[in-house]
């Protein structure tokens, strides 16, 4: 459980929820950077082409 | 919000039920997902996305709907509150985060699926490992915040301990 609060202030932030907080923050940018580096290659729009290309190789019987 | 104790614990066994089945649905989905990502079997490549496409459409999706509303219903009922908690906003954070990311990729999961049914080569498709990684990660991370549950009081947390004192 929580320690009892102080009346005056409100308790300052967890050191754990700072380090989650820098941990998204550093993802999301991950995320951005990679989107703009590789524009087209996220998300369903990529599947959806790399289907598309998948449709036209037609498979070979096999023995 | 003050519930009968039977209704409570009827919720948090509802909650665990259907987060830990999430987390075991996913890791299932990933064995999958890695015969479909590095597989050279044909045959196997297209089972594997039949049957991710039968466990993200009737297991994994439901699974991460209930643990939503579940969960926000255990917290409300529970004393830990929704928002009294940084361990409780983070998980629900991530929950929520998770069931989104989740939602967006079930319809390229389909309609990969679909794809890999017909007589295109299966091994073009690209997978989805880098998503499954990541969203074991995130249930991963959920279930060690509901067990240690680290300290920390939100301002509203605080206000409302004070309230109660008063």
């Amino acid at each position: 459980m929580s320690s009892p609060p102080d009346q005056s202030s409100p308790p300052p932030m967890p050191r754990w929820v700072k380090v989650f907080a820098a941990i998204a923050v550093i993802l999301v940018l991950l995320v951005v950077v990679a989107l703009i580096w590789f524009p087209g290659k996220h998300g369903p729009g990529r599947h959806i082409h790399g289907a598309h290309s998948g449709t036209e190789q037609r498979l070979e019987p096999t023995a | 919000m003050t519930v009968p104790r039977v209704l409570s614990r009827l919720v948090l066994t509802a909650h665990i039920v259907t987060a830990v089945g999430w987390l075991g649905a996913v890791l299932a989905y990933l064995a999958l997902d890695i015969v479909a990502s590095v597989s050279e079997d044909i045959a196997a490549v297209r089972a594997a996305y039949f049957g991710m496409d039968l466990s993200i459409r009737y297991v994994i999706v439901p699974l991460a709907i209930a643990s939503v509303l579940i969960g926000t219903a255990n917290a409300l009922t529970s004393s830990w509150g929704l928002f009294r908690h940084y361990w409780v906003v983070v998980k629900l954070l991530l929950t929520v985060f998770a069931t989104v990311i989740l939602l967006l990729e079930a319809q390229t999961i389909m309609y990969m699926a679909e794809l890999a049914s017909t007589g295109a080569d299966p091994g073009n498709l690209p997978g989805s490992l880098l998503h499954s990684i990541g969203g074991l990660v995130v249930l991963i991370t959920v279930a060690v915040l509901s067990v240690y549950k680290p300290k920390g009081l939100t301002r509203h947390g605080w206000r409302q301990q004070l309230r109660a004192r008063e």
